[in-house]
C-alpha cells in the first residue's frame, strides 16, 4: 500500500496527537 | 504512524528541519505524538532494516508514554519478523532489538532476571560488539 505523505508537519504533529499514534519524519532532497 | 515528509529548500519546513538537526539525506526520525524524538538514522535501509528502526522507535515512544505493554508487543514482532528474514538471529538489528526488549521488559516490570535473559542473548549475538558491550 503506497504511503500518503503529510507535508504539513502541524498538521501531521496534530494528526499524531488526535490519534495517540507516533510521527516517521524523512527528510527529502529534492533532484 | 503518522508519516512527514520534509524537504530541504521548503520555506514551510526550515523550522522542523532546523530543530531535528537535520544535515544529510536519507535521515529519518521517529517522533511521539508530541514531537518528541525517539530515533534517527541516516542512510538507505532495506526493508527488514526499516522495519527494526521503526519498531524501535514506536517502542521507545510508546514506554515513554506510559504504554510500556504495547511498546513489548512492538518488539516481540519485530524480533520475530527479523529473525524470519535473517535467519538465525544473525545481523546488528537482532542485538539491539533483544536489547531494547530487555530494557522495555525490565521498566514494565522491574525483573532482572528477564532483562539479564534478554541481555544474554545479546551477548550471544554480538559477541564483543557495541551492543553486547552495553549490556552490563
Amino acid at each position: 500500500m503506497p504511503i500518503t505523505w503529510h507535508d504539513d508537519p502541524v498538521a501531521a504533529l496534530a494528526e499524531a496527537a488526535a490519534s495517540r499514534r507516533a510521527v516517521l519524519v524523512e527528510v527529502w532532497k529534492p533532484g | 504512524m503518522v508519516p512527514l515528509r520534509l524537504t530541504f529548500g521548503n520555506t514551510l519546513h526550515r523550522e522542523m528541519l532546523r530543530g531535528l538537526g537535520a544535515l544529510w539525506t536519507p535521515t529519518l526520525w521517529v517522533l511521539d505524538r508530541n514531537g518528541r524524538e525517539f530515533r534517527r538514522e541516516t542512510g538507505y535501509l532495506e526493508p527488514s532494516d526499516l522495519h527494526s528502526v521503526l519498531s524501535e522507535g514506536v517502542a521507545l515512544a510508546l514506554v515513554s508514554g506510559g504504554r510500556a505493554p504495547e511498546a513489548e508487543q512492538v518488539l516481540d514482532r519485530a524480533i520475530g519478523h527479523y529473525d524470519a528474514v535473517h535467519g538465525a538471529r544473525n545481523g546488528s538489528w537482532a542485538a539491539s532489538l533483544r536489547y531494547w526488549r530487555g530494557a522495555v521488559g525490565y521498566l514494565r516490570s522491574g525483573d532482572h532476571v528477564a532483562l539479564d535473559a534478554w541481555w544474554d542473548q545479546v551477548r550471544l549475538i554480538d559477541g564483543n560488539g557495541p551492543w553486547a558491550r552495553r549490556c552490563v
